[in-house]
């Protein structure tokens, strides 16, 4: 119906209008209007289909990376703190293997003696308690003594006051020795003997000279 | 007990002046040029030491203290568990057993003819029982004997001289009046010096004085010198070794400290004692 009244169109438009029309008359019922060309790309690869990555995966992926580095840093932390054994603390691994044979057969404890312990921590505590009060009382006592002398110095000199107050370094370094539970013996001869130093050499492997 | 006395000992004596921050500065505003020694006139200040010796033995276990220290060692004895030695002996008997049955094998012979754990138990002991150590009990006669650094082993012990104060002469920790350009330490370690020579070594713990007397002159001395009386600081100090050269000192316990000064001189003293 349309081509008929654009058929029609035609004979009223000059002469070059007819091509225009035979070309307008396909736009509709052509799918490819002949006006528009194009050249298929032939030179070009096709295009890489992106891989699409499921973001859990992502994610266990970056967690390992950064569970790997913190091991890392865990294992070099571990080994920079790291102390000398102390041997005397650590079970030899002979005694641990014993052990079952090592055990003492379980005493009986009576119900008196049960009682009689659980007085006794009691009244100990008692005894703690008041040494402990005593020794805390003994410190302010000095301490308030001492205050008091450096008010009273200060009043009668400043200057002497802030002598009072500087460190005294002959004292350092301070040792003391005893009290012991027997006195030594005088002009004790010791007995003769070698001395071997079986102390192990530890270092800290971190700071081991190349 | 001894142990917790001690740290407690090291503790004032780490902390006892040494260290600015321990005392702290009093609150009232002082008014005085800093950079001129401003010496109040009417004061005489001393410096006075308390040379203590420190106990060489630990103190007798009381009571309770007895009895705690028997308790622990059940308790530890309960929870141990077999040494090496005990093993050996056990094992011993059981050797010594079938031996004395009879059905003893060759290798359980050979052992029994080695030494025995028992033997080895019965020889330590021998050689233990061997060894005297020394007496925790002083003779009478050093206890006594009131300059010997030795006597009472177990006490803290302070030097007293006796030094001419006015007319009379009395007991007194050794003391030394400040001269002019002296610290207050210097003049302790003066005061030291003179009172017991230089072969008497000592630590004196820190430059602040640790505690403060003060006694007026009686009125004449007053009059005639215009000085009030006397601030004595005390210093404390720790016996090292040596003999003291002077003729009138004695090594006193508190309370012969207490018997031999006077009553409030005493008092002021007993406030730094750590004992």
């Amino acid at each position: 119906m349309l081509s008929v009244a654009l058929a029609r169109l035609s004979l009223s438009v000059p002469k070059l209008a007819p091509s225009l029309t035979t070309q307008c008359r396909s736009i509709f019922i052509q799918s490819n209007p002949k006006l528009f060309k194009s050249t298929p790309c032939l030179m070009a690869e096709p295009l890489k289909k992106k891989k699409r990555i499921d973001p859990a995966v992502l994610r266990a992926r970056e967690e390992r990376k950064k569970k790997k580095i913190e091991k890392q840093i865990r294992r070099l932390e571990k080994n920079s703190r790291q102390l000398k054994p102390i041997d005397e603390l650590e079970i030899p691994p002979a005694v641990f293997d014993t052990l079952k044979q090592r055990a003492r057969e379980p005493t009986v404890i009576s119900h008196e003696e049960m009682e009689e312990r659980a007085l006794l921590l009691k009244e100990w505590s008692l005894y703690k308690m008041k040494e402990r009060m005593n020794d805390v009382q003994l410190l302010d006592k000095m301490i308030i003594s001492q205050q008091k002398a450096m008010d009273e110095l200060r009043l009668e000199s400043e200057e002497l006051y802030q002598e009072a107050l500087a460190m005294d370094l002959n004292v350092m370094p301070f040792t003391i020795k005893g009290p012991v539970h027997t006195p030594p013996i005088v002009n004790y001869d010791s007995p003769d003997g070698d001395y071997t130093n079986i102390t192990k050499d530890w270092f800290q492997p971190l700071f081991v000279k190349q | 007990m001894a142990l917790l006395k001690t740290s407690h000992f090291t503790r004032i004596l780490l902390s006892g002046g040494r260290h600015a921050g321990f005392v702290r500065p009093s609150a009232f505003n002082f008014a005085s040029n800093a950079s001129e020694p401003h010496i109040s006139k009417k004061w005489d200040l001393v410096s006075s030491v308390c040379v203590e010796r420190n106990p060489i033995i630990t103190a007798d276990l009381t009571d309770i203290e007895n009895k705690m220290q028997i308790f622990l060692s059940k308790i530890e004895l309960e929870q141990s568990k077999k040494s090496d030695h005990e093993l050996r002996k056990e094992r011993d008997k059981i050797t010594v057993d079938a031996l004395k049955k009879g059905n003893a094998s060759e290798a359980d012979l050979e052992q029994a003819t080695k030494a025995t754990a028992q033997d080895f138990e019965d020889a330590s002991q021998d050689e233990f029982a061997k060894f005297t150590f020394a007496s925790r009990k002083n003779d009478p006669t050093i206890d006594e004997d009131a300059r010997n650094i030795k006597r009472h082993l177990s006490k803290h012990l302070v030097l007293l001289t006796q030094q001419k104060v006015g007319s009379d002469s009395v007991w007194l920790l050794p003391q030394s009046v400040r001269k002019e350009g002296e610290t207050m330490r210097q003049t302790a370690d003066r005061a030291l010096v003179e009172a017991v020579g230089e072969n008497f070594r000592s630590i004196v713990l820190g430059n602040a004085p640790v505690g403060f007397y003060k006694y007026k002159y009686p009125k004449d001395v007053r009059d005639k010198r215009g000085v009030e009386g006397a601030k004595v600081f005390f210093f404390k100090a720790i016996y090292q070794e040596g003999e003291a050269s002077c003729k009138d000192f004695v090594w006193a316990t508190k309370e012969e400290l207490g018997k031999k000064t006077k009553q409030d001189y005493f008092k002021s003293v007993d406030q730094f004692l750590l004992f």
